[in-house]
């Protein structure tokens, strides 16, 4: 078709190419893809078909909806419309997001969104389900809206006109159907045209397909990851409401008080308290929303050597100030993981063994294979813990300590379960406490 | 002779307001911040009423109840906690109430005059 025309070849690469790369800029977003085929088919630089729209395929129910339409309703819309996506804009401007709402709320998109057909009760010669069967292109000349064999939701958009039907396929799969028409200006639907058609179905279907795709895990995602949210909800919500409820009852107690006295220094007193309460209360937001709002594991290399050698690092002061000694027993070893994650565990339990340390402790941090796991060890010299205690060291809001809120271990644990691993304690009054941390040497992202 | 009331709460701010207001009442407070400390007034003072916070480090609230009941059979205990779950808790059953803290502190002087009457 080419063989003489090297303006006519020269033209092809220049449709195709411009189309390809905005597929490519707008990959993953379902949205973007239909406008660009769209846009490349209707505008007069490219195809110059007068109106195009698009209907995607559900496998599931056998449906096809209508997703969008570009081009005039009807000929008084024809003029304007035309004019402005036409050969009017240049070419660089022609896809870009200014002309979206104007296009989204034209009486021909709005028609075509409201379209849904399914294919299972289309009679055997309606042209959508030859077009499905058949695997190709249809062209049908000179339309006559009224007998045509199409659905009457698909007449509706219908002007005198030739259209062309074409499937979208990804690998023989329906993804959708694209029609387009040259009504108003009638040029001639040409064979090239219609080359350019199908290689442009093509491009878009891979796009589309992939993008589907996208979407799918997204929203599976985005469903796992409520859930995981809603559980760990549940599990903290008691502890929750009583460690908000207390300053709660605090605050408001201390209030009435003031209101209730004109003793200046009772009033100032009671401020100051329940100041104080405010802050604790602050605290506990920060990491209750820490604790629940954990995101989703970045799997990634870590070096769990590097990432303790940091850990010591940043408790230096602490681990000086109490004279204790580190005794490091770990080989530089690469982990999959979540670096950010990983560390908060190593810091929480870093921590707690210096501060449960006696004067001039030690704290032993081993490092070794077993099996699948890599097992971390940290023992401290510290004051232990009692057996009693032991089972409830991992609940939220469980601390001996009056600064603490007593999430250190429970987030630690959540993490290095989240990691597929396990975190164990064993521990001895007066003697110490042992952490053992089980790391899969291969974790997999679900 | 005033009626003499314990509050066994380990939070000291909580401890003062309920302290203040129940001596607002006309009710004679003793404190004690743990449950260990509780007892022994217990054994020392003779007492109309205890007031016992339930979580507490060291001895927990429920325990504290147990070993009360054992030294002082009809000595009132009330429940004063912000979990409401340990209601489900029979040990808890043994109190003579369960209030859950509010601000609104009538429900708990209320329930003291219904145990014990006028200060």
């Amino acid at each position: 078709m080419f063989d003489n025309n090297f303006n006519d070849f020269k033209r092809a690469i220049f449709i195709i190419h411009n189309i390809d790369k905005e597929l490519l800029r707008s990959c993953l977003d379902i949205e973007d893809i239909l406008h660009v085929t769209l846009t490349g088919i209707t505008a007069g630089y490219f195809l110059g078909f007068s109106r195009a729209f698009m209907l995607l395929y559900e496998e599931d129910n056998k449906v096809l909806t209508g997703k969008k339409g570009i081009g005039p309703f009807d000929i008084e819309e024809a003029n304007l419309i035309w004019q402005k996506i036409g050969d009017g804009i240049p070419i660089e401007k022609l896809f870009e997001n200014g002309k979206r709402a104007e296009l989204k709320n034209s009486r021909f998109n709005l028609s075509v969104e409201k379209i849904k057909i399914n294919v299972e009760e289309l009679p055997e010669e309606d042209y959508i389900k030859k077009v499905i069967k058949e695997k190709r292109i249809q062209v049908l000349y000179n339309v006559d809206k009224n007998n045509v064999k199409l659905p009457e939701q698909i007449k509706f958009l219908l002007q005198p006109s030739d259209i062309v039907i074409s499937p979208i396929l990804a690998e023989s799969s329906l993804i959708g159907i694209i029609f387009a028409d040259n009504a108003f200006h009638r040029k001639p639907i040409t064979e090239e045209t219609l080359l350019f058609l199908s290689l442009i179905s093509i491009h878009t279907a891979l796009s589309l397909e992939i993008a589907i795709k996208y979407n799918e895990i997204k929203k599976i995602q985005k469903e796992l990851l409520e859930k995981e949210k809603f559980v760990a909800i549940g599990k903290v919500a008691s502890f929750v409401t009583h460690e908000i409820r207390n300053p709660l009852v605090k605050i408001g107690g201390f209030s009435r008080q003031i209101l209730e006295t004109d003793d200046q220094d009772k009033i100032k007193r009671n401020i100051k308290i329940i100041y104080n309460e405010i802050l604790q209360l602050e605290k506990v937001f920060d990491r209750i929303i820490n604790l629940i709002s954990f995101s989703e594991i970045s799997i990634e290399e870590v070096n769990i050597y590097d990432l303790i050698k940091e850990v010591i690092e940043f408790l230096n002061d602490e681990i000086k100030e109490k004279n204790i000694e580190i005794v490091f027993d770990l080989q530089p070893i690469w982990l999959k993981g979540d670096s950010i994650q990983l560390k908060e565990v190593f810091f929480n339990i870093i921590k707690n063994a210096v501060e449960n340390n006696k004067e001039n402790g030690k704290i032993i941090i081993k490092g070794e294979i077993t099996g699948k796991y890599f097992k971390i060890t940290i023992e401290d010299t510290g004051i232990g813990i009692s057996e009693e205690d032991l089972k409830d060291v991992v609940k939220p809001f469980f601390s001996k300590k009056k600064s603490g809120l007593g999430l250190g271990l429970t987030v630690a644990k959540e993490i290095v379960e989240r990691h597929k691993g396990e975190l164990m304690i064993e521990s001895k009054i007066n003697e110490g406490t042992k952490v053992k941390i089980f790391l899969p040497m291969e974790v997999k992202n679900e | 002779m005033n009626k003499k009331i314990l509050i066994i709460e380990d939070d000291t701010n909580a401890m003062m307001l309920y302290k203040e207001e129940l001596e607002k009442e006309g009710y004679q407070i003793l404190t004690a911040s743990s449950g260990i400390e509780g007892l022994s007034i217990i054994e020392e003072e003779k007492l109309d009423l205890v007031i016992l916070d339930l979580r507490m480090p060291e001895m927990d609230g429920l325990e504290v109840l147990g070993k009360v009941l054992v030294k002082r059979k009809n000595l009132p205990v009330v429940i004063f906690t912000s979990y409401p779950e340990y209601k489900n808790n029979f040990l808890s059953w043994a109190a003579d109430a369960y209030i859950i803290k509010s601000v609104d502190l009538s429900e708990l002087k209320n329930k003291i005059k219904e145990l014990i009457g006028n200060p």
